[in-house]
């Protein structure tokens, strides 16, 4: 790959960055107008996957991992199932007998 | 002004190629696969700290909704926006800095700067609020809501550790922040390339994905 005669080719349409900002609010204004709104325990799921779309939208745009080669994607992805398998272990907590006190 | 040797003279368009790679594509992917390594470690850090707040949540779920209901959500509302806005203004530096345009990449650093020192400034009146009220955990710890105060001021001390771990990282920001806008003003060598700026992006862009989660988790608890 030799065509990287200078770095300025690399620099991303402005128009993407307003578009994932713009982007952000929105989902912003949204998790906050249904936490007002009494949905049981889909508040939950509906706060947290607006958040991992957030924080999607922030890895592919601003970080710039959607551009990126593949060795950065699996990088990126590697923290965050990490992330994942740890909550296997609350498999143990919730299998165990309520512990008294505290 | 300096010096420059003949072997130096096509380089000038970008930094040096450092002599274990291949050319300027391999070093820059390198330096961003080591910044997402870094990252990784961060994930580690925050990550068992969220893994705590589940926990915790789960067995004290009842306290905590009261505990929360502390928090002013109009304040979080507005360091969320606050903090998103300086992801936008680190992304449009970065930008700036690949396009080689030092006024522009100078003016959205500092926009960062303020961006970042706002979002402390909020977070230094929520946190004196809480101090005052005596909700802050330790020997001066009172809870007058309904429920156990133990439990109660387990949902603070998270509250204090995982927005204090992230206001930390914000203030190692703003320090970095400054020197890299100091370096950039000056017109230092080391960011004549704009790796060191798309490096310092990550690491911001992280500390922000970090308020994405914090934000719904501590202020806009559901119910139950």
């Amino acid at each position: 790959m030799d065509h990287s005669e200078n770095q300025a080719h690399h620099a991303p349409p402005l128009k993407m960055f307003i578009a994932t900002f713009s982007f952000l609010l929105v989902m912003l204004w949204l998790t906050v107008a249904v936490s007002y709104v009494n949905l049981g325990p889909l508040n939950n799921v509906v706060a947290m996957t607006i958040a991992v779309a957030k924080m999607m939208a922030v890895i592919l745009y601003f970080m710039g991992v959607k551009a990126g080669s593949k060795l950065v994607w699996f990088w990126a992805a590697a923290g965050f199932i990490w992330f994942l398998l740890m909550f296997f272990t609350l498999g143990d907590y919730m299998f165990r007998p309520n512990v008294v006190g505290w | 002004m300096g010096v420059h040797t003949a072997h130096n003279a096509e380089s000038s368009d970008h930094a040096a190629v450092s002599h274990q790679f291949e050319d300027i594509g391999q070093q820059n992917e390198i330096y961003i696969v080591g910044m997402w390594t870094f990252l990784v470690t961060e994930i580690m850090f925050f990550g068992v700290l969220f893994f705590a707040y589940v926990l915790y949540r789960w067995k004290f779920g009842d306290v905590f909704y009261e505990a929360h209901k502390v928090l002013n959500v109009r304040l979080g509302f507005i360091n969320t926006t606050v903090l998103l806005t300086s992801s936008l203004f680190m992304a449009l530096g970065v930008r700036s800095a690949m396009l080689k345009n030092r006024k522009m990449t100078l003016f959205w650093l500092i926009s960062v700067i303020v961006c970042a020192f706002a979002f402390m400034v909020i977070k230094y009146f929520e946190y004196s609020a809480k101090i005052a009220a005596h909700e802050i955990p330790g020997p001066f710890f009172q809870w007058h809501g309904p429920g156990s105060a133990g439990q109660a001021e387990i949902f603070f001390s998270l509250y204090f550790a995982m927005t204090g771990l992230h206001g930390i990282h914000v203030l190692i920001g703003i320090i970095t922040l400054g020197i890299l806008a100091w370096m950039v003003a000056v017109k230092h060598k080391a960011v004549d390339d704009y790796m060191p700026i798309e490096m310092f992006g990550l690491y911001w862009h992280f500390v922000d994905i970090v308020w994405i989660f914090l934000f719904p988790l501590f202020y806009l608890m559901p119910h139950g």
